[in-house]
């Protein structure tokens, strides 16, 4: 019966991981896969066209696809009708807007709908450009109105921009009889410089030619580089400017693309995927850059796998506590395990894409810091077999992945570094050993949750589990001060390599700080005797609001506080978050756990 | 008188007092932190870091700001803290140490330490920064001041050489008479910490403040003090109006600033046929060396404008020790030469233009070597503990 019990669970468990294998086993041969792994450069970097479609959608809508007549569609596939046939696209509801005086403007109240298509705001983009245009040019004194106006204008630009990539805003008939329009004229032009000797004058020029020019330059406006051709990235607008008079003629990839997006218009699968089979061959795999692996990063999703896993871990754990040990700790510590090791290969994939150490911004600051603290109570569950360490882990795991992933929207998650950041070797020494300090923090004071969670509902705790807590405890701790200490003294170095100063009192150094200070504090008053248990688990908690505002609150202080008549969201979930850790503390006091002495069986 | 002595070693080196005043500089440094979104970075370190003790209010545009800012919330300044930290911990070394293998990272740990606060405390007295800007092709042999600002008297000799007599904002005073190295005298009529200067017509004749003479009178300035900016970015506008008196005859009052530099020409005037220049000025610094920016270059990604290098090509020449050499200066590869620092800070002109900023901490070595004494302490210091603890849970 037991037996059974645990193959059920793994059984589960392995369903979960399906996953990371599924791209491995079934490869998608899909026009849509076709295209989404083909490299293209944007954002300054070169990464596969589903890369830039989901990051695009995540900052329009928020999600990484668009629900449109009743279907999921997924980013890539709006991606290319945005691109090869607009107005498909242009009918999808990909603009969130929440600001109830946004929706005031379309006569709409909030909560009535929040998904919009291009055409449905359409009417309104006279409006919306100028009310953008009033708003304040110093981010820190906009109001939240302001900001999300600013935010909706600036996507729906990035929607026409991108929009113009492949044909001109004014929709031609076919897009290939449009390049061989412009190839004509252009050849034409060409002809006659020739002729007149190498000299003509602007007003010689002929009409048609200025007309298409005027279109090509719109077309090159496109942030998307769509075309490799001469070793180069092109927009197809560039291109056709550059790429005629050099080829004597229209250039095979733009022929394709034109090919594309008429089968695109026209309805037509089978000659769409064997164009764009025909297209991504043509590309070959870049230098420095790893779109393949990226491709399957993002089909694979490994940090929501790993996500998941940690659920049920958390759940096996509660049924241990509750129900039999013996059943379910040992597969929730074995899943733990396999949770640890995709995380691990997700990082891994983000550093051999990237070319960067894994933390390079708030984004992969969450992912690592629910790593470390992972890995540290693994060595914890280890070494004394309860489900705490374990428990401690998922949870942490979780939450700082949950958090990772409402991070993703902001844009690019692995985008280039800036001159300053621009170096692995501080990226890899500072920036890793301040965020393990975080890691190491929350653990102890997720750990001092749960302490005082599994005390009041399991009616009190035995000495021996209160040893084991305050091991674990102390243990994170001193990991804590290690890694902030080393870390924070680094960035001052870092600091005096490129500023000339090792101390600044900059908000984020402060909050290191803070952080030094505190894991020092806990120590010196275990130490002197001040506090026990119960003292050393509710100063870990006070641990996690300082780790909060030095890992997020400084990050605010520029936007939240100074305009202070709105909350931007992640504030609010900062307070709650204090109030909630404050609370259980304020409640431990009231409701202390108990803790007998239990002999051993 | 012993025994008062040995409790009062008790009580400075114990781990309450530890405890206490780690907790307090937890406090200092987020209520500190809370306060430059206020009054900016600057401000805040020197009422927060550099007092001895400090208020925090809590800010009015907060909600309920109206009732609790009422509630004062007094703390210890950084430089009450930071030296009673040092106290307490040598204090407590010199009662509990023995010399034992078992506590060997604890003593190196806090000899880190105190060796970090002596550094910031060194820091904090001899760190001067200031900045250079450089065109490509352009040499320079003096550094400008970040904040602060100088008064200067120069007499412009004919073969082009200059004798320059300074005065730092912070010194002068209104209404009192400085004695330069010259045949004459400067009065202080107006000293402004910020000011707004612009045109005035004849009916605000008044903000003209007397000047009779230079661009004041030229372009009809009227000039009204004004609270400081308390910005990081914005510098206040120091203005001064100043008169050269003559053997008690006045010869003309100037309106000075530091805005004017490098906008208009310098204002001068002659004394028994001698020429001087006077002004206001981003406080100078000379160099017993030259820099000339060779070349300055820009890397974007491609295909956008974020940047990833900035790179200055410069050449150092120290005439008086026969020192020539050509470097690169590059974003965490600054340029150190003769105590000071250059760090490639800025550009401008189509990057044509480079600016370093310049800094002489004679301390900069020392977190260096405290980082490395700390860390080894740790670590030597949890892996005992860590070795104890699984043996511990092995039985």
């Amino acid at each position: 019966m037991k037996r059974i019990g645990v193959i059920v669970i793994w059984l589960i468990a392995l369903a979960m991981v399906w996953p990371v294998f599924k791209p491995l086993v079934r490869p998608d041969h899909s026009a849509e896969a076709v295209l989404g792994r083909m490299p293209v450069q944007e954002g300054g970097r070169i990464k596969p066209l589903d890369s830039v479609a989901r990051q695009t959608l995540m900052l329009m809508r928020g999600k990484q696809s668009v629900y449109y007549e009743k279907h999921k569609v997924p980013a890539v596939e709006w991606m290319l009708d945005l691109v090869f046939d607009r107005e498909e696209s242009n009918k999808m509801p990909v603009f969130r807007i929440d600001h109830p005086d946004i929706l005031g403007m379309f006569g709409l109240e909030a909560g009535t709908k929040k998904y919009f298509s291009y055409n449905d705001l359409e009417p309104y983009l006279a409006q919306i450009q100028e009310q953008s245009r009033m708003v304040d040019q110093d981010s820190k004194n906009r109001t939240s109105y302001e900001s999300a106006i600013n935010r909706l204008f600036g996507n729906l630009i990035q929607y026409q921009l991108i929009s113009q990539t492949v044909y001109p805003l004014s929709q031609p008939r076919s897009v290939s009889a449009f390049y061989q329009s412009v190839e004509a004229s252009v050849m034409e032009a060409a002809r006659r410089f020739v002729e007149s000797g190498n000299q003509m004058s602007a007003e010689e020029t002929p009409m048609q030619l200025r007309m298409h020019m005027q279109m090509l330059q719109q077309m090159s406006r496109s942030p998307l580089f769509l075309v490799y051709a001469d070793g180069h990235y092109w927009t197809p607008g560039d291109y056709m400017v550059q790429g005629i008079p050099m080829n004597g003629g229209l250039p095979p990839e733009m022929a394709l693309l034109g090919r594309l997006a008429d089968a695109r218009q026209n309805g037509d699968p089978a000659a769409f995927l064997q164009a764009a089979t025909e297209l991504a061959r043509q590309v070959p795999d870049p230098a420095g850059a790893r779109p393949g692996l990226e491709y399957y990063f993002s089909q694979s999703q490994p940090f929501i796998v790993a996500l998941s896993l940690y659920v049920l871990v958390t759940l096996l754990v509660f049924l241990g506590w509750q129900f039999s040990p013996r059943l379910f700790l040992p597969p929730a510590m074995g899943i733990l395990g396999v949770g640890f090791a995709i995380h691990t290969f997700g990082l891994v994939l983000r550093v051999l894409i990237t070319g960067y150490a894994p933390v390079t911004n708030l984004y992969s600051s969450a992912v690592f810091v629910g790593w470390v603290a992972v890995l540290l109570s693994l060595i914890f569950e280890y070494f004394q077999r309860k489900g705490v360490g374990s428990l401690a882990a998922a949870v942490v795991g979780f939450l700082t992945l949950l958090v990772a992933h409402h991070l993703s929207g902001s844009g690019d998650t692995m985008e280039k570094m800036r001159a300053v950041l621009n170096s692995n070797f501080w990226l890899s020494t500072h920036v890793i050993t301040i965020t393990m300090g975080y890691g190491a923090t929350f653990l102890a004071g997720f750990l001092g949750l749960i302490y005082t969670f599994y005390g009041w509902f399991r009616r009190g705790m035995s000495d021996e589990m209160q040893k084991s807590f305050h091991r674990m405890v102390y243990g994170a701790v001193c990991f804590a001060l290690l890694f902030s200490f080393v870390g924070t003294v680094l960035g001052g170095i870092w600091a005096d390599q490129s500023w000339g100063r090792f101390w600044g009192w900059d908000p984020k150094e402060n909050g290191a700080l803070m952080i030094v200070l505190w894991t020092a504090l806990i120590l010196h008053a275990l130490r002197s005797g001040l506090v026990k248990t119960r003292g050393l688990v509710n100063l870990a908690i006070v641990g996690n609001i300082i780790t909060a505002w030095s890992w997020f609150g400084t990050n605010m202080l520029g936007v939240g506080l100074h305009s202070y008549g709105f909350m931007d969201s992640a504030f609010f979930w900062l307070l709650v978050f204090w109030f909630t850790q404050f609370a259980v503390i304020g409640l431990e006091w009231l409701f202390p756990v108990k803790v007998f002495k239990e002999r051993s069986a | 008188m012993r025994e008062k002595l040995k409790n009062l070693a008790k009580g400075l080196g114990s781990l309450r007092l530890t405890v206490v005043l780690l907790a307090f500089s937890v406090l200092l440094v987020f209520f500190g932190t809370l306060d430059q979104v206020r009054m900016g970075i600057r401000d805040a370190q020197k009422l927060y870091f550099e007092s001895l003790i400090v208020i925090w209010r809590y800010p009015e545009f907060w909600h309920w700001g109206n009732f609790l800012k009422w509630i004062p919330v007094p703390l210890p300044g950084g430089y009450l803290l930071g030296p009673l930290l040092a106290v307490n911990l040598i204090a407590g070394h010199i009662r509990f140490w023995r010399p034992r293998w078992s506590i060997l990272g604890i003593s190196l740990i806090h000899i880190g330490v105190i060796m970090l606060l002596v550094g910031q405390l060194v820091t904090n007295i001899f760190q001067e920064e200031n900045y250079m800007w450089l065109d490509e092709g352009d040499t320079s042999n003096f550094l400008r001041s970040f904040h602060e600002d100088e008064l200067y008297l120069a007499k412009l000799n004919p073969d082009g050489t200059r004798g320059v007599y300074s005065v730092n904002y912070e010194n002068l005073e209104k209404g009192e008479t400085i004695q330069p190295p010259f045949p004459f005298q400067l009065r202080i009529n107006e000293v402004f910490g910020n000011a707004e200067i612009k045109q005035v017509g004849p009916m605000q004749a008044d903000l003209r403040l007397g000047v009779t003479q230079g661009l004041g009178v030229q372009m009809s300035l009227g000039v009204r003090g004004i609270p400081s900016f308390r910005s990081n970015d914005q510098r206040d506008i120091r203005t001064a109006v100043v008169e050269i008196v003559n053997n008690g005859q006045s010869l003309g009052t100037w309106l000075v600033s530091n805005v004017f530099e490098d906008r208009f020409p310098e204002q001068t005037f002659n004394v028994d046929g001698q020429a001087y220049a006077v002004g206001l000025r981003f406080k100078q610094t000379p160099l017993p060396f030259s820099v000339t920016l060779l070349d300055f270059t820009h890397d974007r990604y491609p295909g956008t404008n974020i940047p990833s290098n900035f790179a200055s090509r410069v050449r150092v020449e120290y005439p008086a020790k026969n020192e020539s050499k050509e470097v690169m200066v590059f974003m965490n590869n600054p340029l150190r030469f003769e105590g000071l620092t250059f760090y490639q800070a800025s550009f401008a002109k189509q990057d044509t233009a480079s600016m370093f900023q310049v800094v002489k901490n004679p301390g900069w070595l020392i977190p260096y070597i405290a980082c490395i004494i700390v860390s080894v302490g740790l670590l030597y210091q949890f892996s005992i503990a860590g070795y104890k603890m699984v043996r511990r849970i092995k039985k």
